[in-house]
Parts: structure tokens; sequence; C-alpha cells
């Protein structure tokens, strides 16, 4: 069992193992989250290295009497994510990609986003959360897959805690519709 | 409670968002009722089957090779200055609330200005240079934490102070302008009607038409008051209220620079 709060101070002091051991430790929950909020192999991989690399250089900000080191890297991966989403909003134009039209030429080595996507099988649950609105994935992910209390939503959601709750209970509410089959036949087969 | 439960109820019942009193009235009730009991296992059963599937799609999903430590590390390098940066940054909050502080000062010491001017029988377009300098110290400390609270919106003691301070600050300037707008109002009656640029009857109306004007924007002013106040103190520290301060104060600039036009 790795002593978080030991390793933060380690690092705190300039022992760079420790910040490679709490890099490894939370990869791939930093990388799980992004790829849930985002639905992307590749943007999710830059939010992760992005809130990893804030996390470790700014690690003389974090507060452990406030939240634990999960729920900050949580928060700002969070923020991260909410960025993107903003940025995806705009158009991308970019002069230099608008010049290399029609000259690229098609990469046929699968790339880290085919290579995560092949080795998923994705269930209907998946496909009904990504469906929902933002807000409603980020209640749902944390409080379904990351296990966070509604207080710790809240701080991580940047909202007060009804607002949290009520995220939830809608999210909730919205995939019961859309999986309501489903749901009944998984429902039978585990009675049985 | 004879009737069966809501969905709504079972709903908030599964997902722990009840109140105690409300929870054990539920619980009663269940303890009786089978057709409500079924019902609540369904959407136990509708939960875990999220739960459990989220689990299991996220497991499968890992990030490439390419994501690993190495390829941070050199960013992880802190140079003598960029220590001496986050160092520095510590003192924020307390420098944040020193600049808040002054502002407040300076608010209060225009407001203060205005009223005995008004109360000598002049005519306060304008306190000076005081409530822009307010502004301006009003908006370091909200840009400040709103660029912070961008990865860190946890609440503490300090910003509440800090909130505390520029709510209060905020509403000092909110009184100011309200008899800056009067006095626009005022001016530009008396501009409307002077027909010979005297003080005549037209002076008295336009005073008459300032002192009403006052009545609604007070009214204005204390349920922004009030509601602001609520607002920042279920927020407080989160970005959420940093940004409605910025437009509060935006807001007030821009009422600010409103004589300029008159």
């Amino acid at each position: 069992m790795l002593d978080i709060g030991a390793l933060i101070q380690r690092w705190q002091a300039g022992d760079e193992r420790a910040a490679e051991a709490l890099y490894n430790h939370h990869r791939d929950s930093v990388f799980r989250l992004a790829y849930g909020l985002l639905g992307n192999a590749v943007d999710a991989e830059e939010v992760a290295q992005d809130a990893l690399t804030y996390a470790l250089v700014n690690i003389n900000r974090y507060d452990p009497d406030r939240a634990s080191f999960a729920t900050w890297l949580h928060i700002i991966t969070v923020s991260r994510c909410r960025d993107r989403h903003r940025r995806r909003r705009w158009p991308n134009l970019s002069l230099t990609a608008w010049l290399q039209r029609g000259r690229d030429i098609p990469d046929l080595v699968p790339g880290p986003e085919s290579r995560t996507i092949q080795a998923e099988t994705r269930s209907q649950v998946w496909e009904a959360v990504q469906a929902l609105s933002r807000p409603l994935r980020e209640a749902i992910l944390l409080r379904y897959w990351a296990g966070h209390t509604y207080r710790e939503m809240a701080e991580i959601l940047d909202c007060p805690v009804p607002t949290a709750q009520s995220r939830v209970r809608l999210a909730y509410k919205q995939l019961r519709v859309t999986l309501a089959p489903a749901s009944l036949v998984d429902l039978r087969g585990e009675k049985a | 409670m004879n009737s069966h439960l809501s969905d709504k109820q079972l709903i908030g019942y599964s997902h722990a968002t009840l109140t105690d009193a409300e929870r054990e009235a539920m619980d009663s009730h269940l303890a009786d009722c089978p057709h409500c009991r079924a019902r609540l296992a369904e959407h136990e059963g509708l939960q875990r089957l999220i739960h459990h599937s989220l689990l299991a799609d996220l497991r499968t999903v890992r990030p490439s090779p390419d994501m690993k430590f190495a390829a941070i590390a050199p960013r992880l390098k802190r140079p003598g200055f960029a220590a001496l940066w986050q160092q520095s940054r510590q003192l924020f909050p307390a420098a944040a609330a020193m600049v808040a502080v002054t502002g407040l000062v300076v608010a209060l010491t225009g407001l203060i200005e205005s009223v005995n001017r008004l109360a000598v029988g002049l005519h306060p377009l304008s306190a000076g240079p005081l409530p822009t300098v307010a502004c301006v110290l009003f908006a370091i400390p909200v840009m400040g934490n709103y660029y912070e609270s961008r990865t860190v919106p946890l609440r503490s003691v300090a910003s509440g102070v800090l909130a505390f301070i520029l709510w209060a600050g905020t509403a000092v300037l909110g009184l100011y302008e309200i008899i800056l707008v009067r006095e626009m109002l005022f001016r530009i009656c008396t501009r409307l009607w002077s027909r010979s640029g005297g003080y005549g009857m037209d002076y008295w109306r336009a005073v008459a038409l300032g002192n009403w004007a006052a009545l609604p924007l007070a009214i204005v002013w204390i349920a922004l008051v009030i509601g602001g106040g609520e607002y920042h103190y279920k927020r407080a520290g989160q970005r959420s209220s940093w940004k409605l301060f910025g437009w509060t104060i935006t807001a007030e600039l821009l009422i600010l620079i409103l004589p300029l036009l008159v």
C-alpha cells in the first residue's frame, strides 16, 4: 500500500523518484476520468499529462487538510476537460493545417486512439453516458465511477452540494429512460 | 404515508440525497410495503448495473505507452526563480486581502466625500478618482483568485473573508453610484429644461426627478446586495463567485465612466 502523504512530502523535498511513484500510481485513474469525460483517447491523454504535470509542479499548493490527493487531481482534470470542451466549440482555424489539406499521407500504423479503442468492448451504459450533456456526464462519472461523496463532487464541479445531487439524479433519470429495455434484461439475468 | 412512494422519492432514497427525517419516514413505509420495496430494488439494480458497467468499460481503457513519467520529467525541473515564484504565491491570500481592504477604505472615503458635498448643497457628479481606484483595487484580487480557482476551487477561511470584504466594497460603490446616477439625471434635466440657464422652477423639477429616480435605484441596490450576498455566501472561494465579482466590478466601472458622457 503506497503512502501518498509520504510520497508528497518526499517530492516536496525534491525527490524525483517520489514524483514518479505519484505519477505512476495516479496515471490510469486520471487518464480514465479524462477519457470518460472527453470520449477520445488522444485528447484524454493530453489532458491527463497536463493535469499530472500541473499537480506535480504545483505540489506545494496541495493542502491535504482540504482534500485527498486523488480528489485534487480530479479537480484539475475536470477543469482541464472543461477547457478542452470550450476550445472545441470554436472552429479550429489553422493556416498550416489548411495549406496541408489533401497532402497528408494516411498513417497505416494504428495510433494510440485506435490501439485503445481496439481493446474495448463498449457497453450500452457507456454509450448512454456519452450521450449525456457535459455537466450530467461529469456528475455520473464522479459519483458512479470514481465514487466521490456529494461534498467532494461539489468541490470538483465548483457548485453547491444540492446542485451536485440534483445533477446525479437528473443524469440517472435520463440513463433510466435510455437503458430501460436493456436494464430489464440485465436485471433479469442478475436475478437468475 | 399510505399511498405508494413516488419515483422521485425512491430515486432520492437510493441516491442518499434525502434528509434524515425523510429517510426515516420512507423506512417505515418500506417496511410495510412490498410493492415499493420491489420498485426500490429495481432502482438499486439499475444503479449497480451503471456502476459495474462503467467500472468494466473504463478498466479496459489504457493510455498509450507514450504516456509515461519520462515524457513530463523535464518539465518538473524547477529553476531557482521558478521555486521563488512558487514560494511567493503562498503570500497571495494575504496580499489580496490587503489590496481589498485598501479598496474598501478608498471606496468609503469616496462615498463620505460625496455625501458631505450633498449635505452642503453641492452636486457631486464625481468624487474624484477614488471610486475608480477602488474598483481597480477590487479587480486585482478578483482576477487573481479567478485564475487560481481554475484548479483549486476549494473553500477556505481566507477566501471567505476576502469575499466578504469585496461584497462590502462593491456595496459601498453601489451606494456611491446611486448618488452619481441621481446627479447625472439632475444635470441632464436642467440642461434640457433650462430656458434661461438660471435656477427657476426647472431646477426644482430636476431635483425632484433625481430624488424619485434614487428610489428605484435604492430598491435595486438592496436586492443586489442581498441576492449577491447570498450567492457569494454559498459559493465563497469558488470560481463562480469570483466570476460574479468580476461582472459586478465591470458594471460599476462602466457606470463610473458615464459622467464623462454627460
